[in-house]
């Protein structure tokens, strides 16, 4: 059928709003026939149930900010916008829970949480732009999840509208709660491979009254990481423990004061008395090395934008044990050395996460250096993900691998909700 | 029905000894902590491997048998009471804890392994593991995945599902799947997130591997005694209004403190509405000003009086009161039965007077013990189970009670589980779509149905009639 008459046919039916959106959501060079901008979770429903019955694959985006995070689709269709779903439904401040539709940005749900000095911890990349459903469809955490936990440790409600149109709950908008199967997980991470999310609860915290962040800066570049270790070790809790390469200090310092071939940024979080303890017993252990940054919030930032994940960059975000990670950073290095490939890195050190960017002066190289990650990240019992590609490297480098346990599971359950392969087909591990 | 020479064949696989199939020996495991209804399977299997547990899925595989996991029983909402079910796959003999990682704080164990004795291996280390359920005793870490326990600590440091990186999962075929990692991101599907609170019906998980947490540098736990309920559950929203996160914020009325203090002599004031536990823990400093702000917020909801743990024998035994509470109910009355829902926790001082409210119209009496600080509320109704009378009114105190719950915007579980107990509730916060996604999912994993039937789904037309037992309390 002629792409323009399903277009047509598609306004008529769901009287959703088409081409006013500014964005035209590409991906990989390809975009969609049309974009659509339900204003509703009932027109949300039509919309999916249209493409249902005519084949058609749709692909849930908000503001874009990781549209690129996978292989490219198979097909592509429909953009479905999920801009005019922003409310902030439900903000229970006593009760600890907000909910909130997926179009909401992370900036504006929590703008609206301060007026009850509260917050949802989580601080992925461009809060500004970042929506509620992006956040939860990409799994996206950011420093704070030493503390405060990730994505799927916050979301206790969801409700999700199916392949076929249908819409499903899972959780509810109480923090304790086992009853039924725990969608709220599934539906993490699953890239819009599983459904359109439309709505969230998340259970909120008390904003931190004050915080402070400390750095340390080394000519050693293995002494932060195992300070990090022997920092871990002790019930200091502070709310992040970054690690930087020397790359990495190279491009923070440029706005803020660090310095070092080698350095950990740390971040506390809570009253005053809890702020001065936690210093005084870092200084205790660390001594002069220990800087009190004079600009924690550009820190801050700068260690939350650190990714730059985008269409055009090579990114790469590795998760294994956290003393694994500190066995691999040397090798990293040297290899990258070796073929003179650029690696800037920050990790999440207690988490045993790392995230890299990668320039390379040669698209050969950055393939190899890849490839070589992939089983050095395999050595030491870990994974990585490639979550940005330029153009070009698409289809050089895979995205996620393909030894992912339990696939077939994974495979088993995609085929169970959307069976005919309509939604983002093709973007996710194992092909699904 | 079990042939045998299927019966002989599960010996060859796991020893005569770990075969059980007489009569006397299989009453144990008629039912689990939800006495209300009893089954008895045919025969119990006690594995002692993965590899045994797979070779005897298999062989239940090629047999078309349907099966049920258990681990320790110590469930409060019959999910692993066997129905439709012949063979009972009990993990109590899969006891090694397998690996500890200190350095990341990481351990992962066999499915048997009682919650505790997680804890009691890491603890010189300064290490514990963070899911405490009352039960943490007996309870086991397979049971723990199955149900995603909770427990008093909950509100600071989540459930079972927050502390669980992978699993091993063996499925109804027999094939042994790893889940998870001890990585924290791994790509795909969070697989492990769905496993854990599937309740036993995809599988037997065979292993976990646990997050291990950091001792808190310093406790400070509060007794704060009320002369009313309302009081003491406005106290509840005033410290989290006040930015406050307590570690544990346990609630007991008068009915339970009586009979705790009859049991334990703690000390507790036996004419008091509600007392409140409230345990705060971090680094030291702050501390104070902290347990200063939570005395302040419990005397201007009339408190009348606020004490201190002065020392960690003074903790132990407060906590010990707490977690044994349910076994001093037996003081109060010869059978009781416990019941699990959720409220907003702002919604708490009308959930406990519509729970008094429901006591006065069925004649009975109820005890409330909970875990203020989520919402998550125990009513015990107390009763005579030979009294078949009071037995229905208890029944139907229940269902009005999580009817209640719904209504305030609550659930119908907050850490039982549905198992049997709650099945007909689920229509009460969930859409029929919902439950059929449910079940497909359910299906990925177990696509005969053969894993844990009857549980969970209001399934019109799958044997119910015949397979659930009549409701005969213990007779």
């Amino acid at each position: 059928m002629p792409k323009i008459e399903w277009i047509d046919e598609l306004t008529a039916r769901c009287g959703a709003a088409l081409s006013d959106a500014v964005a035209t959501f590409p991906i990989a060079g390809r975009s969609a026939a049309c974009v659509v901008s339900p204003a509703s979770v009932a027109q949300v429903s039509e919309v999916l149930a249209f493409a249902h019955e005519r084949n058609l694959a749709v692909i849930p985006v908000g503001n874009a900010t990781h549209l690129h995070v996978g292989s490219p689709p198979a097909r592509y269709d429909v953009a479905l916008s999920l801009r005019k779903l922003a409310r902030i439904v439900a903000h229970e401040a006593a009760d600890m829970t907000v909910t909130v539709e997926a179009g909401c940005t992370l900036d504006e749900l929590n703008a609206a949480l301060a007026t009850a000095q509260q917050w949802v911890p989580l601080d992925p990349p461009s809060p500004d732009r970042v929506t509620v459903g992006g956040l939860i469809a990409a799994d996206l955490n950011g420093p704070l999840r030493l503390s405060h936990g990730k994505v799927r440790d916050l979301l206790i409600g969801v409700t999700v509208v199916l392949a076929d149109g249908s819409v499903v709950k899972g959780g509810g908008r109480v923090v304790k709660n086992v009853a039924g199967y725990d969608l709220c997980k599934l539906f993490t991470g699953s890239l819009g491979t599983l459904g359109v999310i439309v709505e969230a609860t998340f259970k909120v915290r008390p904003r931190p009254e004050q915080t402070r962040v400390l750095w340390i800066g080394s000519s050693d570049p293995r002494a932060p990481g195992e300070f990090a270790l022997g920092l871990l070790d002790t019930n200091i809790a502070p709310l992040f423990i970054e690690l930087l390469n020397r790359h990495a200090i190279a491009d923070a310092s440029r706005s803020v004061t660090l310095s070092g071939a080698s350095a950990l940024a740390i971040g506390f979080g809570g009253v005053e008395e809890e702020i001065t303890a936690q210093t005084a017993r870092l200084t205790e252990r660390y001594g002069p090395a220990l800087h009190v940054s004079d600009q924690p919030d550009v820190l801050m930032t700068w260690l939350r934008e650190f990714p730059q994940r985008n269409a055009h960059n090579l990114t790469a975000r590795v998760s294994m044990l956290p003393t694994e990670l500190i066995g691999l950073l040397p090798r990293l290095e040297s290899e990258a050395g070796m073929r003179g490939v650029e690696v800037a890195l920050v990790a999440h050190v207690g988490n045993g996460v790392a995230c890299l960017r990668l320039t390379s002066p040669s698209e050969t190289a950055a393939v190899l250096f890849c490839e070589w990650l992939r089983i050095a990240a395999r050595e030491h019992g870990g994974w990585v993900v490639f979550d940005s590609l330029p153009d070009s490297l698409q289809g050089r480098i895979d995205p996620f691998g393909n030894a992912t346990p339990a696939v077939l599971l994974m495979r088993g359950i995609k085929q169970q909700l959307d069976p005919r392969g309509i939604l983002s087909p093709g973007r996710f591990v194992g092909g699904i | 029905m079990i042939s045998p020479t299927v019966t002989a064949q599960l010996r060859d696989l796991v020893g005569a000894n770990a075969v059980i199939a007489r009569d006397s020996e299989l009453r144990v495991y008629e039912c689990d902590g939800y006495t209300l209804e009893k089954s008895t399977p045919q025969v119990v299997v006690l594995p002692a491997s993965t590899a045994e547990v797979s070779a005897v899925l298999k062989l239940l595989h090629r047999e078309r048998i349907a099966f049920v996991p258990r681990g320790a029983g110590t469930g409060l909402s019959g999910g692993c009471l066997p129905l439709a079910a012949p063979v009972m796959v009990c993990t109590s003999r899969m006891r090694r804890i397998l690996a500890v990682d200190l350095a990341n704080r990481r351990t992962t164990v066999e499915a048997g392994v009682v919650n505790l004795a997680v804890t009691n291996a890491v603890k010189d280390a300064e290490l514990y593991y963070a899911p405490d359920p009352s039960s943490q005793q007996a309870c086991t870490i397979g049971g723990n995945v199955a149900e995603n326990s909770g427990g008093p600590h909950t509100l600071k440091y989540g459930v079972t599902t927050n502390h669980v990186l992978g699993v091993e999962l063996v499925l109804p075929s027999g094939e042994i799947v790893q889940l998870g990692s001890a990585a924290e991101d791994v790509p795909g599907y969070d697989l492990v997130g769905l496993v854990v609170g599937n309740e036993g019906t995809f599988g037997i998980v065979t292993q976990a591997t646990l997050r291990l947490s950091r001792q808190p540098e310093a406790w400070k736990t509060l007794l704060a005694i009320f002369e009313s309920v309302d009081d003491a559950t406005r106290t509840v929203s005033g410290i989290i209004a006040a930015g406050i996160v307590p570690a544990a914020l346990e609630m007991m009325d008068r009915l339970i403190v009586e009979a705790v203090e009859a049991a334990y002599h703690f000390g507790f004031p036996t004419d008091a509405g509600a007392v409140l536990i409230i345990e705060l823990d971090g680094l030291a400093a702050g501390l104070d000003r902290q347990a200063q702000r939570v005395s302040e917020v419990c005397r201007a909801n009339r408190a009348r009086d606020v004490r201190m743990a002065k020392d960690e024998a003074e903790r132990a035994a407060l906590w010990k009161s707490r977690k044994r509470a349910f076994g001093a109910v037996g003081r109060l009355a010869p059978s009781y039965c416990t019941q699990d829902g959720v409220v907003p926790r702002t919604k708490l001082p009308d959930i406990l007077r519509a729970i008094s409210a429901i006591g006065e119209c069925y004649q009975l009496r109820i005890a409330n013990v909970f875990h203020a600080g989520d919402g998550n509320i125990h009513p015990i109704l107390l009763y005579d189970e030979r009294d078949a009378d009071e037995t229905r009114r208890v029944l139907a105190a229940g269902r009005e009670i999580l009817e209640a719950c719904v209504a305030l915007g609550g659930s119908v579980t907050g850490e039982h589980g549905i198992g049997v107990e709650k099945i007909e509730q689920m229509p009460l916060i969930f859409s029929p779509t919902d439950l059929l996604v449910m079940q497909q999912l359910r299906r990925v994993f177990d696509p005969e149905q053969r894993c844990n039937p009857g549980k969970i789904f209001p399934t019109p037309g799958v044997c119910v009639e015949t397979t659930r037992p009549m409701r005969r309390a213990a007779m």
